[in-house]
């Protein structure tokens, strides 16, 4: 009787453990770089550009992001150029960035952002509403509970990015 | 312990009684006088001679006390071997005994030692329950719902399955999750086993959880797992998936929430539910219940107040 009732409680012991729960946050920011990557395959940069590291600035705190796009350097390249991450805490003008995410904490500054990278050929990413009116390119909405974006081809050509139709085809909408 | 001896005693006072009866089968006397001495291997090669003599062959105390050699047996030299051929045999000649034992006079005995074994089938089943090694103790703990069963129609045995179950749901979790890529059918396995739980207990806080937490994993682990190659139209098919697993999760955690408020892990659940939603406001509202939880434990006085 003894033995059963140490047995029970050994089983009880292992019947109420909780299970670990893995982390959504990587899982968001995964989802962001998978789109960054493909945004490098589908939009050809300035001439100037194809040299030297392909630059992706964070302009914000979500070190998520910063990890998965570090384990996304490791692994991939543009062409024969590298990936660069840096997380951005004071923009300089005279810095260049093939990609520039500019976070919602950091969003109070983005006139000041484009009035900085004007025609620099730097592609600015955005992920809140309203953000294409005010010179965002690419701009991540929530549809559905799922992740996609606007793309303002006009803002784009403005910083002599070109656009590939299929990438056009694939956003949601845009202020063209 | 002392239950055996008076089993034994009984039995032997049985033998002298009846000494006139069984006279002309030594074995079945040499039998008991072995087992007394608790010289079981010889006890052995005597009971199968008896159960062999058509004279005894029929006699439900003589497979009872077959039964009762071959436990003997198993509880000596077998008991480390979660399927001992004497255990199968004694359970055997306890069921001989009750099919022969039209006067119903050893039901209880045969009762009691059927129990003893089932009892040793569970704690088999739950002492062995573990990643490498999980199928014997599925078979152990059948057996010991149905030795139960057939012992007391009647008994409810629910608790003891749901138990089983739980653990049984955390091997199969565990196991699906050193390779969640090449043993799905695991994960399939846990969540039937979680299913069991909750079709009999639906407000079982740990099932709901586990089961909740299993379908949250499965969706992070989507795009988690997915190649930076894939184009944008199947990122779109992977978010749809996560969503709907993201969305079956969901129900699941709000009722642990609600049945255990004070639940922080389910709080920090919802929280990264909501988060993997992107509804990020409901999923901030969640998180600040959890750092106002974590402030109140860091300075209790103030709660007191």
């Amino acid at each position: 009787m003894k033995k059963l009732v140490i047995i029970l409680v050994g089983l009880f012991l292992i019947s109420s453990a909780f299970q670990q729960k893995e982390d959504a946050a990587a899982s968001n920011a995964k989802c962001k770089v998978i789109f960054l990557y493909n945004f490098t395959k589908m939009i050809k940069w300035p001439d100037e550009y194809n040299d030297g590291n392909f630059v992706i600035g964070v302009y914000g705190s979500y070190p998520p992001l910063i990890t998965e796009l570090n384990k996304m350097a490791n692994v991939k390249t543009v062409g024969s150029q590298k990936f660069e991450i840096r997380t951005v805490t004071t923009l300089e003008a005279a810095t260049k960035y093939h990609i520039l995410f500019v976070l919602n904490d950091k969003i109070g500054q983005f006139s000041e952002v484009t009035a900085k990278l004007k025609g620099k050929g730097t592609l600015l990413i955005t992920e809140k509403d309203g953000m294409m009116k005010k010179g965002s390119m690419i701009n991540f909405v929530v549809v559905d509970n799922k992740i996609k974006f606007e793309l303002s081809k006009a803002n784009a050509e403005k910083q002599k990015l070109k656009i590939a139709h299929d990438l056009e085809a694939l956003a949601v909408k845009g202020n063209d | 312990m002392i239950k055996r001896l008076i089993h034994i005693c009984f039995a032997f006072a049985f033998v002298l009684t009846c000494a006139g009866a069984y006279g002309q089968n030594a074995d079945f006397v040499a039998a008991y006088t072995f087992i007394q001495q608790k010289q079981v291997d010889s006890a052995k090669v005597h009971i199968d001679r008896a159960i062999k003599d058509p004279v005894t062959a029929k006699d439900p105390q003589v497979w009872y006390v077959r039964g009762f050699i071959y436990k003997f047996y198993y509880k000596t030299k077998e008991s480390d071997n979660r399927s001992s051929p004497a255990r199968v045999e004694a359970l055997k000649c306890f069921r001989k005994s009750i099919v022969l034992d039209t006067a119903h006079k050893f039901t209880s005995d045969n009762h009691d030692n059927m129990k003893s074994i089932a009892t040793r089938y569970y704690n088999d089943a739950a002492q062995a329950l573990d990643t490498s090694n999980y199928k014997v103790p599925i078979l152990n703990f059948g057996t010991y719902r149905e030795i139960m069963k057939e012992v007391d129609p009647s008994i409810d045995l629910t608790q003891k399955e749901t138990e089983f179950s739980m653990a049984l749901a955390n091997i199969y979790t565990n196991l699906y999750n050193k390779s969640p890529k090449t043993r799905d059918n695991f994960l399939e396995l846990a969540k039937d086993c979680y299913n069991k739980v909750l079709a009999v207990q639906p407000n079982n806080v740990s099932a709901n959880y586990n089961m909740g937490i299993l379908y949250y994993n499965q969706a992070v682990r989507l795009i988690k797992g997915a190649d930076y190659d894939i184009d944008l139209t199947s990122i779109d098919g992977i978010q749809d998936d996560q969503v709907k697993l993201f969305k079956q999760s969901l129900p699941l955690m709000k009722k642990v929430h609600e049945l255990d408020p004070q639940k922080e892990e389910a709080i920090q659940a919802l929280s990264g539910i909501y988060f993997g939603l992107n509804d990020f406001e409901t999923s901030k509202h969640f998180q600040e219940m959890i750092d106002a939880k974590k402030k109140q434990n860091q300075n209790p006085e103030k709660k007191e107040k």
